[in-house]
Parts: structure tokens; C-alpha cells; sequence
């Protein structure tokens, strides 16, 4: 009850005029740097670090509360539009985002992902109010076995139940592990498969091959889908809201998606892309029609977009609570808590009532604005689709190499840019599915660092794996991701047998 | 030969290059001097493994009919859209090199104008230099000015 | 016609290049005039937002700010890899470039002499060091160790013992602010000692166990002592620290460990910045650390003033890195 007491104190701050403006401020801004390829949150933070020096300490973190979450909403906007995720967590959402927006449905996708991001952020702040402490309690058990397991069974989820030919996707999945173990070797001070080249020391940003496999591949396959005639400008433009059938099918997913999203996003360093794509994955093996999936089924936007906003309301907990940063973003938070003379902590969390409640109060407040400003801003954005694509995807391709200066601040990573473009392009023409070598460019460095943590501290034995109760529970899952797709497959076959 | 199977044996060969460079990787000098290779070589093997098994499914399913074979033929043709994907790769790298020298503004300009002329043709040149002129000196401002991305200026210091 | 203008449009597109080519020439030496500083600085944080490197860098940009002392905008950039390595090797491409300012501290050294970077110190114009701060040795709070001096006497017993976490790589700071605290306590075999490194979470590994002690700087986990979540076993200063809670960490010195470590940070140059811009930013910073804004920043985070002009804060890097190079060759990292 004291936490209710507290939050209704929290309201009391957070629906003061000034907040709700700044709080709107820093959504709009969020949105923006959301959408633009290679920016996301910390640079829309980075941004108004300056701005909050002059603010008080509760309106300085519920600006940035508005930023984070607003690129949340706007990360999967330039998904749906032009197949361009503006970071890991808006992957998920190109997956029947952009097929439903090539199919002449922008508008119910962007509305889906609106309502959807909505709900999940709501619950999950919820949540919040409620479990944070024991929560980030739990996040304590999990070691260097406990993360290994959680991307390997990440990693196998998404190869196993990615479109084709199984072995393509496992394929695609170790050439992204691959990439992820160039540059320095933490546990040993190597440099690995860097050819002398100082500026892959520090490794390949995912979000350069992001960029490159998304909005590169896509370019460069628009030459084909123009000539072809499958891609043409859209003339006519519909109400940017949602019918009573997508709803229909898509309340129990966002439901099942958005504690997903919460549990995973509180771990440090797991975060929003692999909440999204165990969302995803969850629904696509409970679907009875999981061959629609990826061809625009609105439910597999809709479960990864919950689970998306609701994992970075999750990844405030070890913020706020432990004094952690559980992910880049919130790093920049907590330099700007330093900077305004807060010492984040368990203590913030006990002593500081009034800020970590009147940020969480904001979190409400602010994504119902967002939701409100989101439906009217997708009706003018969904207009991109109005540009000839001639004109359009020029720009795009313009808007990745900004993207990636932005990353590296180095021309160098234009060329990484072009080289993992054409290996998209290549491997996409080849029938090879990208996501899960992007899903493993992502975690592949945390997953072999992990598991090289892990044997150590257990004195050079693999008896790490099943250490906890936690791990025997991730290896099992771990085998389900393997062979349920197959038993699945062998089901629906027989099937199809029978009826023919 | 289609271009799966090509990729398929480029696949193979990534593997075998990566085991090789795995095993080149100098001795770790703190802790296990083998550690730092354990993770590579596993990789390795298995893309070499994986590289293999799509090989013999690509001899399994040569193409037999003639139809199939001119399908498989049509993976490796060289056409219009080809050539529109390696003017584009060119134009990224002119970019690169100019990106520095002159500057964000004139090299987007440059660069975006030159991509308009591989998608729309040379017709609407005019119309192409309007938008490559908005789009440069809007990013720029939208990046540079407002969002704080530092992006390199001309020898002319003020764009 | 059509190839009339096709003609015409490339050579307008070719123009600002030609255009540059004459402005280049023109522009590079004229510089060197006593109007300096002119236009914007170019700050840099060789690593990510909200670490040490920003945050040191942002203090220093806003109290030159606040105070009035430098009067053109100094915009912070973020230029983060490989510990800072990846800044310095871009940074060598801007010799005698007269508007970079960068921050650095320990790890310029020990990149150099692990192999990580080819250039080090050597390869950068030092201005000043400004600050300390030190190394902090941290258990989960009811660990079996109670001292500093239970966990080196287990590691004497068997150096698998006590697992050590920290946030750099293994051969760069946390790892080597440890080892150099054992080797002064007796520690053989300290190559045999497990380091493991995290990425950016060893406070909540230390707290679920999953290593025994964490290496860190005192600033990133003093709002989990305060809590009571993690206890400090020692700190690397010659003196107690701070006040409070702070100040009850003992030093190394005082557990009968005669050896200290410093984690310091200070500004460095491009690599043959101009003499002008050199002395300008001497003069400034020698008075920035005089402001009473300087000085309250310090207190605000904790921080110790170690101001050196670059004269001694260069004979103080090479005496530092023949110091670190004796330990890394104990460890056989070089």
C-alpha cells in the first residue's frame, strides 16, 4: 500500500503543467531520433544534457524519461515504413511491419505499433511501481552461465524459426557470431580478426551492420522491385487506426508480450532486441496460421512492440534500484543523474522518493501523450509512402551513411557499411534469412564473453551449465526453440497429407 | 550453377578461411593460452560443417528440367538491376573519399545527386539538384546544429 | 542536348570540388596567428556517455564555460573503442591540429604496452593532469573476507581462490590496479590469478556471487556501499578519502600493503599541437584549477587535485609507465 501512497505522490509531481510539457518535449524529440537510422536514445539524451543542467533534478530525469521512451515508439515507425530499424530492439517490427506496409497497410501497422507500445509500456510501468526491488533481486542470480544460456537460447529461437531451409539459418546465424568476435578480446587482451586495422580493435558496431543489412539490402533490392513493378507509391491513404478483427487477434499476444519484454529488459545488457524476438518467436509457435507469419500477420507486430517498450521500462529498474546501467542509454541517464549531483542507488530508490516516483508517475503520463501524439504524427508520416520510390529510396540510402557517421564518427565504417550491405543483398538472393545473423552480430560478443566468464569461475569446467536451477531451465528451453519447429513441421505435413 | 550454389560454396570457404586464421591468432598471454581461439575454432568448424551439408543438398537438387535450369541461370544474370547495384556501391565509395575533403554538404550533394541519376535516369536532373540541395543542408542543420553529430565541414569553415 | 546538359550538370557537381581544391592551399597556414581560440573547440570523451572520460571532460568544458575563461563553444564529443585506442589512432591523423582537446588517465599507458595500440602518450601533446581518483576493492557484504589482507592471504594459499571481476580488459587497469596491490602484499604466481572482465555490470555480479571481489574505481559503487549491498575492503590513496562512509575505507598503506595507485585523468593535445595553443591551454587550466567552481566540482564528485603543469605531468607519465611495465612483465603480459 505504501508504494500506491507513493505513487499517487508521484502523480502529484509528474501532472505538474511543466513536467507534462517537458515530458512532451522530450517524447517529440525521442520520436525523432528514433526514426533516423544509427540514432537513438542517448544521442536525443546527449542532446538535452546541457538543457537539463538548468532544470531541477525531477524534471531533468522525466524529460529523459520522454526521450527514452519516445524512441521507442519512433524505432519501429522507420521499421514499417522503409524497412529500416533505428536500433536491435524495432528489428521484430520489420518482420510483418514492413510486409503489411508494402501490401498497402501502413496505416493499421502503424497504429498496431502505437496501441501496442502503449499497452505494453503501461502495464509494464505498472510493474514497476510494484515489483522493481525484488525484481532487480532476482536480476542479481543471473552470472555469466545464467547470460550464456539466455543468448544461446535467443540465438536458436530466432535461427530455428526464421522462414526456409533450417540449415541457411544456422549458417547465417555463425556468420554473425563470426563478425561479433572481431576486435579485443576482453578476458585476454587479443586482438582477433582485425588485420592490423585500429578501428575494428574496438569490434563492429551492430548497428552499422543493422543499418547495412536493413536499409542498404533494401536499397539495393528496390532496383529489382521497381523494375518488377512490386513496389509503387502509395496514392490513397485510409484512417491511421486499427479494425475490430486486428484487434481481435492481437490483445492476447501484446498481453503475453509485454511481462516478456518487462523480465528480459531488466537484465543488464539483454535488453529490447532480444525481448522483441522472444515475443515474436513465442507467438509465431503458438499461432495456428505461423505461415502468415512474416508476411504481415498484424499479431507478430503486435507482440514484439510491447515487448519492446515494455523491456525499456524494464531496464530503468537496475538504474533506479541497483545504481547499474542496464543498457547505453540509461548509462547516459545515470551520467546526467551524477552531473546533477544525485548518486544513483539503492539509496536514490529509498531516499529520493520524490524523484524515482515522479519519473515513474511520468512514465504514465508520458505514453499516454506519446500514444496521443503518435496516431496524428503517423498520418503525416505514413505520406513517405506517397514519394515515388525513385526519389524515396536515394534518400534512404543517404539517411544510412549518416546514420553510420553518426555511430562511428569515422568514413571508415562506409565501407564497412557497403561490405555488409552486399553480403546482405547476396545472402537475401541466396534465400539466406538475415535476422539471425544480425540477432548474432548483436549478442555475440556478450554470448562468448559470457561463456568464457563462466568457465573460468568455474575453475575450468563446463559444470557451469548446469550450476542453477535457472540454467537447467534455459538449456531446456533451449532444446524446445531446437526441436519444436521440427515437430511442428512434421505435424503440419502430416496434416496436409491427410486432407490431400 | 546457380547463385544458392555459389553461395553455398562461399559459405564453405568463409569457414575454412576463418578456421585458419583462428588457428594463426597469437597465444593469449594472460590466463589460458588457448582460450581465446576455443570460440573461433567452434565457429569455424561448424560453418564448415553447415557449409558441406548445403553443398550436397545444392548437388541433390540440380536442376533437371530445362526450366529449372533456365531459373537457376536467370540467379546469375547480369542485367540493368546489376549494374544499377554496382554503380551504387561506386557512388558509396566516392562518397567516402570525398566525405572528408569537402565536406558533408558538398559531398551529400554530389553523392545524392548522382544516386538520383542512377534511379530516375538523367531526365529530371534539374528536380534532382533541388532535392540534393534541401536534403544536404537539412541533415546537415538536423544533425550538426541540432542533434550535436559533428560532421565535417568544407575548407570554406562555415558549411 | 540531352548530353549538353548532362555535361553541365557534372561539371556544377564538380565545382565546389574544384573549388576546394584552390581553398585547401590557401587556408592551412595563415592560422598560426595570435587570435587563438577561434571557432569551436572539439572536446573529446574517448569513450562512451556517462563514464569517467565524459564526465571529467563535461566538468571541464562547463567550469571553463562557467567561468568565463574560455569564451568559444566547447562541444563534448563521444569517440568511444577499444578502451580509447581507436580515438588515439584517429587523433594521429590530426598532427598539429590545433582545436582537439582529449581526456585520458591509466589506460593510455597500459593500451600502449599490452599491444592493443601502437601509439601512446608519446604520440599526444600532454597539457595537464588534473584529478585522482583511486582504486577501490569491493566484496558483496557478507563475504568471508573481512580485510583486504584475508583475501591476499588465500591467495596466497592458492591463487584460484578468490575470483577477481573487474570493467576493463584483462591487462588493463582494474586487472592491473589489483595485481600490483598483491604483489606489494607478497602474492606469488600472480599470473595464476582468474581475472575475469565484465562489460559494464561487475557491481550486480559481485553482489550475486558470482565473483568474489570486484576491481573498480571508488565513484562507480559508492551508492552501493552506502546501501550496505557492498562493502570496501581498501582503497589505493595515501590518505582517507571523502567524508562519511567514505571516509571509513581504510588505505592500502594502513593494512600494512606499502603500495599505492592512482587513478588519474588530464588533457592531452593532437600529437605536435601548435606551441601558441599549447601555452594558451597551459595558462588556462593552471587557472581553472584555482576557481572556486573548480574546486566545488572536485568536492561534488569526490575527486582529488593532482594539478601538474605539462612539464611534470610529462616526467610523471614516463616514471608511471616504467612502473606499470614492471608489473606487466611480473604478470608475462609482455
Amino acid at each position: 500500500m505504501e508504494s500506491l501512497q507513493l505513487l499517487f505522490h508521484g502523480f502529484t509531481i509528474a501532472a505538474q503543467p511543466m513536467n507534462i510539457l517537458w515530458v512532451t518535449i522530450g517524447g517529440i524529440l525521442g520520436t525523432i531520433v528514433g526514426m533516423l537510422p544509427g540514432l537513438g536514445p542517448a544521442t536525443g539524451v546527449a542532446v538535452l544534457l546541457p538543457l537539463t543542467f538548468t532544470m531541477g533534478p525531477v524534471a531533468a530525469l522525466i524529460t529523459m524519461g520522454g526521450v527514452y521512451y519516445g524512441a521507442m515508439y519512433g524505432g519501429s515507425r522507420s521499421s514499417i515504413l522503409i524497412n529500416t530499424p533505428g536500433d536491435g530492439a524495432a528489428i521484430a517490427a520489420t518482420f510483418d511491419g514492413y510486409p503489411m506496409a508494402m501490401s498497402g497497410r501502413a496505416e493499421s501497422a502503424l497504429a498496431m505499433s502505437a496501441i501496442a507500445s502503449f499497452i505494453g509500456g503501461t502495464i509494464s510501468t505498472f510493474l514497476i511501481a510494484f515489483l522493481a526491488v525484488p525484481v532487480s533481486k532476482f536480476a542479481l542470480k543471473f552470472g555469466p552461465s545464467e547470460y550464456f544460456l539466455l543468448y544461446l537460447f535467443a540465438l536458436t529461437a530466432t535461427a530455428t524459426m526464421s522462414e526456409g531451409d533450417k540449415v541457411k539459418g544456422f549458417a547465417a546465424m555463425i556468420l554473425g557470431l563470426m563478425i561479433a568476435t572481431i576486435g579485443i578480446d576482453m578476458q585476454s587482451g587479443v586482438s582477433r580478426f582485425t588485420f592490423g586495422i585500429l578501428e575494428l580493435q574496438g569490434g563492429i558496431d551492430f548497428l552499422i551492420v543493422i543499418i547495412a543489412m536493413f536499409a542498404l539490402g533494401e536499397v539495393l533490392k528496390s532496383f529489382k522491385n521497381i523494375s518488377d513493378g512490386k513496389k509503387q507509391m502509395q496514392t490513397k491513404f485510409g484512417k491511421v487506426w486499427i479494425s475490430k478483427a486486428d484487434w481481435k487477434v492481437s490483445w492476447k499476444p501484446i498481453l503475453r508480450a509485454t511481462p516478456i519484454g518487462f523480465f528480459v529488459g531488466v537484465l543488464p545488457g539483454a535488453g529490447g532486441t532480444i525481448a522483441s524476438l522472444m515475443a515474436y518467436s513465442t507467438e509465431k509457435q503458438l499461432s495456428d496460421h505461423p505461415e502468415q507469419f512474416g508476411h504481415g500477420a498484424i499479431e507478430g507486430l503486435a507482440a514484439p512492440e510491447a515487448a519492446n517498450n515494455s523491456a525499456s521500462v524494464g531496464a530503468l529498474i537496475p538504474m533506479l534500484a541497483l545504481g547499474v546501467p542496464g543498457s547505453g542509454t540509461t548509462a547516459v541517464m545515470m551520467g546526467a543523474l551524477l552531473m546533477l549531483g544525485l548518486q544513483p542507488g539503492p539509496k536514490l530508490f529509498q531516499m529520493q522518493t520524490e524523484i524515482v516516483w515522479g519519473l515513474i508517475a511520468s512514465m504514465f503520463i508520458g505514453n499516454i501523450i506519446l500514444a496521443v501524439i503518435n496516431i496524428p504524427m503517423a498520418g503525416l508520416l505514413v505520406r513517405v509512402l506517397s514519394v515515388p520510390p525513385k526519389i524515396l529510396y536515394p534518400i534512404v540510402l543517404a539517411l544510412t551513411f549518416i546514420g553510420t557517421y553518426a555511430i562511428s564518427n569515422s568514413v571508415s565504417s562506409f565501407y564497412l557499411l557497403l561490405i555488409f550491405g552486399l553480403m546482405g543483398y547476396f545472402l537475401g538472393k541466396a534465400k539466406y534469412p538475415t535476422s539471425p545473423l544480425v540477432l548474432a552480430v548483436i549478442v555475440g560478443n556478450s554470448m562468448e564473453q559470457s561463456f568464457r566468464r563462466a568457465y573460468t569461475l568455474s575453475n575450468a569446467s563446463f559444470d557451469f551449465l548446469v550450476s542453477s536451477p535457472l540454467c537447467i531451465i534455459l538449456i531446456i528451453l533451449t532444446i524446445g526453440a531446437i526441436v519444436l519447429p521440427f515437430i511442428q513441421d512434421y505435424m503440419r505435413n502430416k496434416k496436409k497429407a491427410v486432407n490431400a | 550453377m546457380s547463385l544458392s550454389t555459389i553461395m553455398s560454396m562461399v559459405v564453405t570457404l568463409i569457414g575454412a578461411l576463418y578456421t585458419f586464421s583462428t588457428l594463426m591468432l597469437p597465444a593469449a598471454r594472460i590466463g589460458n593460452p588457448t582460450a581465446p581461439k576455443v570460440f573461433p575454432l567452434i565457429l569455424g568448424i561448424a560453418l564448415l560443417i553447415l557449409g558441406f551439408l548445403l553443398i550436397i543438398a545444392e548437388l541433390r537438387n540440380l536442376p533437371k528440367t530445362e526450366e529449372e535450369k533456365k531459373k537457376a541461370k536467370a540467379s546469375l544474370a547480369f542485367g540493368p538491376v546489376e549494374k544499377n547495384i554496382i554503380f551504387t556501391i561506386l557512388n558509396g565509395i566516392l562518397y567516402a573519399l570525398l566525405f572528408n575533403p569537402i565536406g558533408y554538404i558538398f559531398s551529400t550533394f554530389i553523392f545524392l545527386n548522382l544516386q538520383l541519376l542512377i534511379f530516375r535516369g538523367k531526365q529530371k536532373w534539374l528536380n534532382s539538384m533541388l532535392i540534393s540541395t534541401i536534403f544536404a543542408v537539412f541533415a546537415f542543420l538536423l544533425f550538426n546544429t541540432f542533434l550535436g553529430v559533428f560532421l565535417p565541414t568544407s575548407p570554406l569553415q562555415f558549411i | 542536348m540531352k548530353k549538353a546538359l548532362l555535361a553541365l550538370l557534372i561539371a556544377l557537381m564538380l565545382m565546389p570540388v574544384a573549388l576546394f581544391a584552390n581553398g585547401n592551399t590557401e587556408g592551412g597556414s595563415s592560422a598560426a596567428t595570435v587570435n587563438y581560440p577561434k571557432g569551436n573547440m572539439d572536446f573529446v570523451a574517448p569513450a562512451g556517455a556517462g563514464g569517467g572520460w565524459d564526465l571529467t571532460i563535461r566538468t571541464v568544458a562547463k567550469t571553463l564555460a562557467d567561468t568565463k575563461l574560455v569564451t568559444v563553444p566547447m562541444p563534448v564529443r563521444n569517440a568511444p573503442g577499444a578502451g580509447g585506442a581507436v580515438h588515439l589512432g584517429t587523433l594521429q591523423a590530426k598532427k598539429s591540429d590545433d582545436k582537439t582537446i582529449t581526456v585520458y588517465s591509466p589506460p593510455i599507458i597500459f593500451f600502449n604496452l599490452n599491444g592493443t595500440s601502437p601509439y601512446g602518450f608519446r604520440n599526444t601533446t600532454p597539457l595537464a593532469r588534473l584529478i585522482a581518483d583511486y582504486a577501490a576493492f569491493v566484496v558483496k557484504a557478507d563475504s568471508p573476507y573481512k580485510t583486504i589482507n584475508d583475501v591476499m592471504d588465500a591467495l596466497k594459499k592458492d591463487p584460484k581462490s578468490v575470483k577477481i571481476g573487474g570493467t576493463s580488459a584483462a591487462g588493463s587497469m582494474d586487472h592491473v590496479q589489483f595485481l600490483i596491490v598483491a604483489a606489494a602484499a607478497g602474492v606469488k604466481n600472480l599470473d595464476q590469478i582468474d581475472y575475469v572482465a565484465f562489460d559494464d555490470d561487475g557491481a550486480t555480479q559481485v553482489m550475486g556471487g558470482h565473483i568474489d571481489l570486484f576491481s573498480t574505481s571508488l565513484a562507480d559503487v559508492m551508492g552501493l556501499i552506502e546501501s550496505g549491498d557492498l562493502k570496501a575492503l581498501a582503497q589505493t590513496s595515501d590518505h582517507r578519502i571523502g567524508t562519511g562512509l567514505k571516509a571509513e575505507i581504510p588505505t592500502c598503506q594502513e593494512m600494512g600493503i606499502d603500495v599505492t595507485f592512482q587513478n588519474w585523468r588530464g588533457l592531452f593535445g593532437s600529437p605536435g599541437m601548435p606551441e601558441y595553443a599549447q601555452t594558451y591551454w597551459r595558462e588556462t587550466l593552471a587557472k581553472m584549477v584555482q576557481t572556486p567552481e573548480w574546486k566545488a566540482m572536485l568536492e561534488k564528485y569526490g575527486w582529488d587535485n593532482v594539478y601538474q603543469d605539462a612539464p611534470d605531468f610529462e616526467k610523471f607519465l614516463e616514471q608511471t609507465e616504467a612502473s606499470y611495465k614492471q608489473i606487466l612483465t611480473e604478470i608475462g603480459m609482455i
